[in-house]
């Protein structure tokens, strides 16, 4: 039987349509996580119906499970940074003067590591050489809105940290790659596997706007967007989550004091916390800095900070040392009643106790919604 | 061949295609919505049997490709439809799945790690009014129809941690449906059809969703498929062919944690294009198989979000007249 041309044509497509589909697979010029170990599998074209390997099944938490959810990514799903690159901040061009920047300090280097791309991958997992090495994984809960930083070496041996995927109290659990154990990031230790009960070093870190770090920093280095991943970075992949009432995943304890997006500072010392908003440092339009020398659970404090220049940052007060702010100085933003002038970082930077480093307290900035179900008892400061 | 053989061909065709909605990461709660069998003669019984795999690797955020990534999601879906004709204006039919879910994330390991659902999905019950059919191939139908929360929606990993609601087999929600048909014959003699089928499905909402601390609803959708069907004569029987473009529109997803308002969710939602192409060969008057698949043309979701990669479905059909049979 003979055909006009346009069915044959016809035809043709449905079939061409038809193979198209059948012969369709998931190959991507996007480059793929590094497979630093380099064993099993062929992670740049998983045959998706090979069995795979099931979770493995585990009972021992020292959070309750019930409360473990599963964020929908799975473990890697949101990949981290194993490779950072950095650029000197006079090349950074991605970011805007209000966006925010997590800066650490080791030695003489200081580092920066930008919200907008913390957003997508949650850990990045760094190392710093030279006369004070340094190996550690910078984290960031885009549902707390937290970020710690973390030495990497645990029980004698570096491990590189990822996202498993997993949540407690909306907020992010890491897993460590040496043992496959989950950690919780806002109670610093392992909370599952073989690493359990395990607490974290945690180190001296400071959030704050691009403006203000720049400004500090300028010889600093920046994480950029060269992270072997393709992903939007600079646009905000949860939707209006950071300033509506809303929350993803369920919290043993919702407190309603605070607008539960509001960003405040908090010290935690055991069950208990102190919570700093930034209207105790001064208004948005003042650019001075103001100290508040407070107690937090019998551990004497001081907390100095900026509203305008957006920051704030907690150290211990040992020997009952007294601070007041200092303005109008690019290096030192304290001085106590020694005579001491301190750094951002809390580095003596001249006076009696010039080289020492006031002692760390676990404080760190976040959502409000963060600190309730941590805490027993969640103080705001007024 | 009779101008109603015709249209029940390209029912056939268009049917199977039609609503194999997918969620946003996933089709297998949507599976459910697959309807449509076609207008028979009075007192015939149908049955479809078929197989759907559903495959996404891609990250989407809104209408730019980020490529695959080391997470992929397959739904694997046996589908069971079956319809009865009262009448030359009434018939029912209802849909049956079988649905497997899986989500297999890549480490930087090597190591693949699985996340599996697997269960009777929902079931769907649909009546059908046939509004006009003539000789020259015209036909209208409309139904409404609902979505039966039957399959599960709260199956556990192997650690007993409650898996995400579009990684279940079932919603955990009644739904509502309205749906039409149109085709038209577009020559006067041949065998050449266009055929329209919109639909809306209004989701109910899931109460018990995460250890029922929760209520989540899958957003609202919208689909209306296009086809241009005809057909050849192969080995002496008959093969129905078609190419067809869907366009899906679904609203986003929300959620209520504990006593809060229902809130939509992020990188839920999004529009898509799909390109359709499907086979139907007609072994007899009563049985027939068919292939058809998905491909994706064009799609803008919400935020970042996997979507769909591929789509695969084959099956048999066969029409039985039970008594009185006009034939």
């Amino acid at each position: 039987m003979k055909y006009s041309t346009s069915k044959f044509v016809f035809l043709v497509i449905c079939l061409v349509g038809m193979m198209a589909a059948s012969c369709s697979s998931s190959d991507s010029n996007i480059a793929t996580p590094t497979d630093n170990s380099g064993n099993n599998g062929n992670p740049n074209n998983p045959d998706i119906n090979d069995p795979g390997i099931d979770s493995p099944s585990t009972s021992d938490w020292l959070i309750p499970p019930s409360q473990v959810f599963d964020g929908g990514p799975g473990v890697d799903g949101i990949p981290s940074i194993d490779n950072p690159q950095y650029n000197s901040v006079l090349e950074v061009d991605f970011l805007e003067d209000d966006d925010l920047v997590i800066g650490i300090k080791q030695g003489d280097i200081i580092r920066g590591y930008p919200h907008q791309i913390l957003d997508w991958h949650e850990i990045t997992n760094s190392s710093i050489s030279g006369a004070l090495p340094l190996d550690y994984s910078m984290t960031y809960c885009p549902l707390t809105g937290t970020a710690l930083a973390w030495n990497r070496n645990v029980n004698g041996q570096t491990t590189e940290f990822g996202v498993s995927g997993l949540l407690y109290n909306t907020n992010l659990l890491p897993y460590d790659r040496n043992t496959n154990s989950i950690w919780s990031q806002l109670r610093n230790d392992c909370v599952n596997g073989p690493a359990i009960g395990t607490e974290i070093e945690t180190l001296r870190i400071i959030e704050t706007t691009w403006k203000t770090f720049s400004t500090l920093f300028p010889n600093a280095e920046v994480l950029n967007r060269n992270t072997g991943f393709n992903r939007s970075y600079g646009v905000y992949p949860y939707g209006g989550y950071m300033t509506n009432s809303q929350l993803l995943f369920p919290v043993t304890n919702m407190d309603n004091r605070l607008h539960l997006k509001e960003r405040v500072y908090g010290i935690s010392i055991g069950n208990r916390a102190t919570v700093y908003e930034f209207d105790t440092f001064g208004t948005d339009l003042e650019e001075s800095i103001h100290v508040v020398n407070d107690e937090v659970n019998n551990i004497d404090v001081v907390v100095v900070g900026s509203n305008y220049q957006d920051f704030m940052v907690a150290f211990q007060r040992p020997f009952s040392l007294e601070f007041s702010a200092v303005n109008d100085n690019e290096t030192v933003v304290m001085t106590d009643n020694e005579g001491n002038t301190w750094s951002i970082w809390g580095e003596a930077l001249s006076g009696p106790r010039q080289g020492e480093n006031l002692p760390l307290v676990n404080g760190y900035m976040g959502y409000w919604l963060a600190f309730p179900p941590f805490h027993s008892q969640v103080n705001i400061f007024e | 061949m009779t101008p109603k053989v015709i249209c029940l061909m390209v029912a056939l065709v268009a049917c199977n295609k039609f609503g194999l909605g997918q969620t946003c990461c996933s089709s297998g709660v949507p599976i459910s919505n697959s309807l449509g069998l076609p207008n028979q003669e009075a007192n015939h019984f149908q049955a479809l049997f078929s197989y759907d795999y559903n495959y996404l690797d891609q990250l989407n955020t809104g209408t730019e490709n980020l490529g695959s990534i080391n997470r992929r999601r397959r739904t694997q879906s046996v589908l069971a439809q079956f319809g009865y004709t009262f009448n030359e204006y009434l018939s029912v039919e209802g849909l049956a799945s079988h649905v497997s879910q899986l989500r297999r994330n890549t480490l930087n390991s090597g190591e693949e790690e699985n996340t599996k659902t697997s269960g009777i999905g929902d079931i769907v019950l649909l009546g059908k009014y046939n509004v006009f059919g003539d000789e020259l191939g015209k036909e209208l139908s409309i139904g409404l129809g609902a979505k039966l929360p039957t399959g599960s929606a709260d199956q556990l990993n192997n650690e007993g941690r409650f898996i995400i609601a579009d990684l279940q087999p079932g919603s955990g929600s009644l739904d509502g449906i309205a749906w039409l048909r149109y085709s038209l014959n577009i020559t006067k003699k041949g065998s050449r059809f266009i055929s329209i089928n919109p639909s809306y499905k209004w989701n109910g909402s899931y109460d018990d969703y995460l250890n029922n601390t929760a209520t989540y609803r899958f957003g609202n959708e919208l689909q209306i498929f296009a086809a241009l069907n005809d057909q050849f004569v192969v080995a002496e029987k008959l093969l129905n062919t078609s190419i067809g473009v869907r366009y899906r529109d679904r609203a986003r997803d929300q959620q209520a944690i504990a006593t809060a308002e229902e809130l939509e969710l992020p990188g839920t939602g999004g529009a898509w294009f799909i390109a359709e192409p499907s086979l139907l060969y007609q072994l007899n008057n009563s049985f027939a198989i068919l292939m058809n698949a998905d491909i994706p043309l064009y799609s803008d979701v919400n935020e970042t979000q996997l979507t769909p990669t591929y789509r695969l479905n084959g099956g048999i059909a066969f029409s039985i007249p039970t008594k009185h049979s006009n034939e």
